[in-house]
């Protein structure tokens, strides 16, 4: 299920920088600056989260900002859409909020 | 031979008139210039709270309203998400203490059994809230219910019985003959009716302005915060303290600056979402949004509920709650006017009041006995200074 989809390129040094990420603790590598959700489909991950009311698979859809399906949380910040977020080194991605209202008070 | 009835209005008011109506054989049509909830039902928040209302008549038919509730999903074959949650309203100071000490007193003598509870109680009642919170006082039997789901229940509910439901179509005129109501003008077409109840909230004034009536409801505008889904965190209504402590003690038509209107309103959707409310502000019938009020309810949301500042508000709406000068609604027959009644005015108890206001109409077109004392809501009680 998890294959890795990139596409083998014959000019595939030309400065793309590899940096490693996770996704619901997964290690997976990518590019930097890509999209995330692009990070992910080409580990071949598909579903991004579930629908909270139909429990659904949900991932790409518009891949252009429009249609939120893709969110999910990074680093700390729930519902990003993840075909609009540049992919970091160290990012961390969850298809689940981790907000909870006890946790952040002080 | 039946009798025949036009309701004017669409909202939670109107499309439960027309269905205690038809329920009791009526011929009814009702006529909403727009759709379904597409005025003040459409623009509110959920909550069916007796512990806002001040003891008096309105709570009474507030409680009346309040057990019919429980069994309307039943009754009207739908979902409203209805829940029975309870309530609270939070004392951030002493002087909201007070004022809300003397409120659970009256509510009290009135029957409502409202607890205090401790800061330590209102924490394990409710997590997540501020250090700085007092205390504050809780009822089992708060409920909250979607608006929207109510008035489109009921208005296929009453179309499943034989009402007449037409839609984008504004009532323009009534039709008079001497001094009887006889029906209304739609466009260029009129429709003959043997009564007319006009439940158009806070555009009631401008239809009898055709019959030279004046009404005094006045659009109050209020503001709501829509946030992200959240995880279930609230199960009940949190209301502020200084909101209901203003309500109470009329404070707030005064005040000229909306944003110190600003008073919290908290609850939680059962998609998630939070509707974080309110401000009140006299605005005449705009009901654009202010990022100056917005900004205010989140401070006081975040206030109280410290974990809110992680969260994104993802829109905000504003909708007009149609204020009468003492507070309660306009209901029933109109003196001088035969065929005409008025249900209008609810303001902020529109959700509440919803069911009961329509069953207590029906009850008393039909002649019925409603048990309710009417009296107090009569537009006739601003009217007594005029001879007729």
């Amino acid at each position: 299920m998890m294959t890795n989809t990139r596409l083998f390129s014959t000019n595939k040094d030309e400065g793309q920088r590899h940096v490693s990420f996770t996704f619901n603790g997964m290690e997976l590598t990518g590019y930097e600056g890509e999209p995330i959700a692009a990070a992910l489909l080409a580990n071949g991950i598909k579903t991004i989260r579930t629908c909270e009311v139909t429990k659904e698979p949900r991932g790409i859809f518009c891949g252009i900002g429009h249609c939120y399906e893709c969110r999910a949380e990074v680093d700390g910040i729930s519902n990003q859409r993840t075909c609009m977020t540049p992919l970091r080194s160290g990012t961390q991605v969850s298809s689940h909020s981790s907000w909870q209202i006890e946790e952040a008070r002080k | 031979m039946k009798q025949k009835v036009i309701v004017v209005g669409g909202g939670l008011i109107g499309t439960s008139t027309a269905y205690y109506l038809s329920k009791e054989g009526i011929d009814v049509t009702l006529v909403e210039s727009q759709d379904i909830a597409s005025g003040t039902s459409g623009a509110c928040d959920k909550a069916i709270m007796m512990q806002s209302k001040a003891p008096g008549p309105v709570l009474d038919l507030a409680l009346k309203s309040a057990l019919m509730y429980k069994g309307l999903e039943e009754e009207l074959e739908a979902d409203l998400e209805y829940r029975e949650g309870g309530g609270m309203i939070l004392f951030e100071t002493q002087q909201e203490l007070e004022a809300i000490h003397r409120l659970v007193a009256r509510q009290r003598e009135a029957g409502l059994d409202v607890q205090l509870l401790t800061r330590d109680e209102a924490r394990r009642r409710q997590p997540g809230l501020a250090d700085h919170i007092l205390g504050s006082t809780w009822w089992d039997h708060d409920a909250e219910v979607n608006p929207l789901l109510v008035s489109f229940a009921f208005a296929k509910a009453a179309q499943r019985m034989g009402a007449i439901i037409r839609l984008g179509a504004k009532v323009t005129k009534l039709l008079t003959d001497g001094d009887r109501i006889v029906g209304i003008e739609c466009a260029s077409e009129k429709m003959y009716a043997d009564l007319v109840i006009v439940a158009m909230g806070v555009w009631t004034p401008q239809l009898l302005k055709s019959i030279n009536l004046d009404v005094p409801i006045i659009p109050r505008k209020g503001q709501i915060l829509v946030s992200e889904r959240l995880p279930d965190f609230v199960n009940c209504n949190v209301l502020g303290g200084a909101y209901i402590a203003a309500k109470m003690e009329k404070k707030m038509a005064e005040s000229s600056n909306p944003i110190d209107s600003v008073g919290l309103s908290l609850g939680q959707t059962s998609s998630g979402t939070l509707l974080i409310g309110g401000s009140r502000e006299f605005a005449g019938y705009d009901f654009q949004t202010n990022v100056e009020i917005s900004r205010a309810i989140s401070k006081a949301a975040t206030r109280v509920f410290p974990a809110l500042e992680q969260v994104r508000i993802l829109r905000t709406f504003a909708g007009l709650r149609p204020f009468t000068p003492d507070g309660k609604p306009i209901l029933g027959p109109v003196e001088g006017w035969e065929g005409l009644f008025l249900a209008a005015g609810h303001e902020g108890d529109g959700v509440a009041l919803s069911p009961i206001t329509g069953k207590l109409l029906a009850q008393i077109v039909c002649g019925m006995d409603p048990g309710i004392d009417v009296s107090p809501f009569l537009l006739s009680r601003f009217q007594s200074t005029v001879s007729v």
